[in-house]
C-alpha cells in the first residue's frame, strides 16, 4: 500500500510539475496565433530561457531574478523575430524556425560563456523554495502534489488565469482576435495592427521563456543542452487541440503532463519497461486528437499572412 | 520623439544577379552580427572566420570531413527541397533519416549477400525506411487535413524515441554493450573514396542525384509541373493535374532520400547505429534547402556551404574554445537571411523616421 501511494504521489507531484512549463507556453503560444503569427520559435526560446533563467540564479542566488531576466530578453528576441514576420513581413514557417535554431544555440551559447563547470559535472541551483502549509501539504497524494509545489507554479497559474481573463473578457483581448482575423478591418475601426501584432509575440515568446526558466530552476535544478526536449512543439499542438481557447489549453496542458509523468514514473519504478515508448505517448496522443479537429478547428482567418496596408483587400 | 518605420512595397520582380548580389550581402551580414559573440574569447570576427576556413578547407584532413558531413546534408536537403516545391513542409527529415538507418542496420547485420547485391539492397531499405516514416503524415494532410508542420516535427520526436528504446532494450551491440546496434557485415559497408579519409561512396551517389534533380528541375515536364503546384495549386488542378498525387510522390521521395542520407551514415561512416548518428542533419536539411530555394545548384551550395561553417566551427571549438553551438545561431539567422531574400524579390523594404 505504501509503495502505491508512494507511486501515485511522485506521479501526481510530476503531473503538475510537467504541465506547469507546457500551460505557460501554449496559452502564450495562443496570443501569438490569435494575432496571426505562427511562433515556430517557440522551442528554441524555452531553451534560451532555461538557460538565461539558470544563469541569473546562479550569479544572484535569486531564481525570482532569474524568472523575469528569462522572460524580459526571451521577449526581446521574440521583438527581433517579429520585425521580420510582422514589420517586413517574411514567410512565418521559415522565419520564426531559424529562431528556434538560434535560440538553442544561443542558450547553449551564454551557458557556456558564464559558467564554468568543474569535472564535467553540471552546477545546480537552489532555486524556488517549495511551500509548506500546515495539514492541506500532508495529505496523501494531493496534498504534496498541490499544495507542496515551488511558488514559481502558483506564480504561473495566477499567470495564466490573467492571460485567459484578458483574452476572453477585455477589450485588449477583442482586438488581438480582430487582428488575426481580419487585420483590415480592425485597422479601419483605429486598431493599431503592428503594434497588437508585438504585443503578443512578446507575451509569446516571455512566456515560452519563463517557461524555459520553470525547467532550469523549478523543475529540475540545473541546464542541459536541448532540456526543452520537443515541449515547445507539444505547446504548438495544445494551442490548437484547446481550438485556440487559454482555458481549453490550460486543461489539455494538465492531461498532456499526465502523459509526460506517465513516461517519467515508468522509469523510476519499472527499470525493464523501455520507457521511451512511454515517453513518445504525449506526441502520439497529439497527432492522433488532431485528426478529428482539423477541418473543422476555428482557425484564426489572418494566421500566416502578413499584413501590409497598401495591399490589403 | 522620432521611431522608425518599416515600409515594405511591391515592385517589379528583381533580376537575377541583383538578387544574387543580395543574397550574399545578407548572409555576410548575417555572419558578421553572429561573429559578434567571439569576441568575448578574444577573437576578432575575421581571425575566426579565417581559423574556420582553414579547419573546413585548408587541409586534406578538413576538406574531407567537410565533404563526409555533406553528404548527408546534401541527401536532406534534395529530400526537403523536393517537398518545399511543392509546399509540403516537412520538417521531419532528421526522424525520417534514422528510420531509413534502421532499415539498412538491419539489412546490414541480419543478411549475407555478395558486396554490390548488398549495398544495393541495404540502400533500398533506407529509401524505404524513409518513406514509411513520412507516409503518416502524408495520409494525415491529404485524408483529414492535418497540418504536415506538426505531424513531421512531432514524428521526429516519436521515431527517435522508438530507436533510442529499440537500441537499448532489444538491439545491443554483445560486443560493446553500449546501445549501438551490431556491426553490419563488410559486404554492406559503403566503399570509401581512397585518398580521403572517411569520405565515401555515398558522396558520388548525392552529386548524381543532385544532376537527376537538375535535369527533372530545368528540362523535364514533370519538373514543371511540381513546380506549378509549388506556385499556385488551382491554377494547375485547373489545368487538369492530379495534384494530390503529384504531392504525395513529391512528399513520398522527400522521406525516402532522408532515409537514404540515415543509411549511408551506417553504412558509410558508423558501420553501426547509434542514437546520436546524426548531430542534426534533418535539420541542417532544412536549412539547405530553404537557402538553396529549392533549386538544385542552390540546394548543392547551400550543403556546401553549411558543410563549412559546421566543421569550420568545430575546429573552432577544439582550437579556440568558442562553444560550437554558435553555429547553430549563424544558421538560424540564415533562415532569416533566406526568408528576407525571397521578399527582396518582389518588395522594396525601406526605414523611414517618422514623428
Amino acid at each position: 500500500m505504501g509503495f502505491v501511494i508512494g507511486v501515485l504521489t511522485a506521479f501526481a507531484i510530476l503531473m503538475i510539475r510537467d504541465s506547469i512549463s507546457l500551460m505557460l507556453a501554449a496559452v502564450g503560444e495562443a496570443y501569438a496565433e490569435r494575432s496571426g503569427i505562427l511562433n515556430l520559435g517557440i522551442e528554441g526560446m524555452i531553451m534560451l530561457g532555461a538557460s538565461i533563467g539558470f544563469v541569473v540564479t546562479y550569479k544572484t542566488g535569486n531564481p525570482y531574478l532569474g524568472f523575469i531576466s528569462a522572460g524580459l530578453l526571451t521577449g526581446l528576441l521574440g521583438i527581433i523575430m517579429g520585425i521580420f514576420v510582422i514589420s517586413i513581413g517574411t514567410q512565418q514557417h521559415v522565419t520564426t524556425l531559424g529562431f528556434t535554431i538560434i535560440g538553442s544555440g544561443l542558450s547553449v551559447y551564454i551557458y557556456r560563456l558564464s559558467i564554468e563547470s568543474v569535472g564535467g559535472v553540471p552546477p545546480t541551483v537552489e532555486g524556488f523554495p517549495r511551500i509548506y502549509i500546515p495539514y492541506l501539504t500532508d495529505i496523501p497524494v494531493i496534498g504534496p502534489s498541490i499544495f507542496g509545489q515551488p511558488v514559481a507554479a502558483y506564480v504561473v497559474v495566477l499567470i495564466v488565469l490573467f492571460l485567459h481573463w484578458i483574452m476572453e473578457y477585455t477589450k485588449l483581448g477583442l482586438h488581438i482576435k480582430a487582428v488575426g482575423d481580419n487585420p483590415k478591418a480592425a485597422d479601419t475601426l483605429g486598431v493599431n495592427v503592428f503594434m497588437i501584432r508585438y504585443l503578443a509575440i512578446f507575451i509569446a515568446a516571455s512566456t515560452a521563456g519563463m517557461a524555459g526558466a520553470w525547467l532550469s530552476t523549478a523543475h529540475s535544478n540545473m541546464f542541459l543542452p536541448n532540456m526543452s526536449m520537443g515541449r515547445g512543439w507539444i505547446a504548438i499542438a495544445l494551442v490548437s487541440f484547446g481550438m485556440w481557447n487559454p482555458l481549453k489549453i490550460i486543461l489539455g496542458s494538465l492531461l498532456f503532463g499526465g502523459l509526460d509523468a506517465l513516461g517519467s514514473v515508468a522509469q523510476t519504478y519499472g527499470r525493464n519497461i523501455p520507457y521511451q515508448f512511454l515517453q513518445s505517448i504525449p506526441f502520439i496522443v497529439t497527432i492522433l486528437v488532431l485528426i478529428p479537429i482539423a477541418r473543422r478547428a476555428k482557425v484564426p482567418k489572418a494566421l500566416l499572412k502578413p499584413y501590409r496596408r497598401e495591399e490589403a483587400e | 520623439m522620432r521611431l522608425p518605420e518599416i515600409i515594405v512595397e511591391r515592385r517589379e520582380p528583381l533580376p537575377h544577379y541583383k538578387l544574387i548580389i543580395y543574397y550574399i550581402v545578407t548572409i555576410i551580414i548575417g555572419f558578421l552580427l553572429t561573429s559578434l559573440a567571439t569576441i568575448p574569447y578574444g577573437l576578432d570576427p575575421f581571425t575566426a572566420l579565417y581559423l574556420m576556413l582553414k579547419g573546413s578547407l585548408g587541409s586534406k584532413y578538413g576538406f574531407s570531413e567537410t565533404i563526409v558531413r555533406m553528404s548527408p546534408i546534401l541527401l536532406t536537403g534534395l529530400g526537403v527541397a523536393i517537398a518545399f516545391l511543392v509546399r509540403f513542409w516537412n520538417i521531419g527529415a532528421e526522424g525520417q533519416l534514422y528510420v531509413g538507418a534502421l532499415l539498412s542496420a538491419l539489412i546490414g547485420v541480419y543478411i549475407s549477400l555478395p558486396k554490390p547485391l548488398h549495398i544495393l539492397v541495404a540502400s533500398v531499405a533506407g529509401l524505404v525506411g524513409g518513406a514509411l516514416a513520412i507516409y503518416p503524415s502524408i495520409y494525415l494532410k491529404q485524408r483529414y487535413g492535418v497540418d504536415e508542420v506538426v505531424t513531421t516535427l512531432l514524428s521526429n520526436w516519436i521515431y527517435i524515441l522508438w530507436i533510442s528504446a529499440i537500441l537499448h532494450f532489444y538491439w545491443k551491440n554483445p560486443l560493446t554493450h553500449w546501445p549501438e546496434s551490431p556491426y553490419i557485415h563488410d559486404s554492406a559497408e559503403l566503399p570509401r573514396i581512397p585518398g580521403f579519409g572517411r569520405m565515401h561512396l555515398g558522396f558520388i551517389i548525392g552529386i548524381i542525384l543532385i544532376g537527376i534533380y537538375y535535369i527533372m528541375y530545368t528540362r523535364s515536364k514533370y519538373g514543371y509541373e511540381l513546380k506549378m503546384i509549388g506556385l499556385n495549386p488551382k491554377a494547375a488542378y485547373l489545368q487538369g493535374m492530379d495534384v494530390d498525387k503529384r504531392i504525395f510522390i513529391a512528399a513520398l521521395l522527400s522521406g525516402a532520400l532522408a532515409g537514404l542520407a540515415g543509411a549511408y551514415e551506417v553504412m558509410g561512416v558508423s558501420h553501426t547505429i547509434r542514437e546520436d548518428l546524426s548531430p542534426g542533419y534533418g535539420y541542417s536539411g532544412i536549412l539547405v534547402a530553404t537557402l538553396g530555394m529549392s533549386h538544385p545548384i542552390g540546394v548543392f551550395l547551400a550543403a556546401f556551404f553549411v558543410s563549412i561553417i559546421e566543421i569550420g566551427m568545430l575546429s573552432l571549438q577544439r582550437t579556440t574554445g568558442i562553444p560550437y553551438p554558435l553555429a547553430m545561431v549563424f544558421e538560424g539567422s540564415l533562415f532569416a537571411v533566406a526568408a528576407l531574400t525571397q521578399l527582396y524579390s518582389s518588395y522594396r523594404i525601406r526605414i523611414v523616421w517618422r514623428d
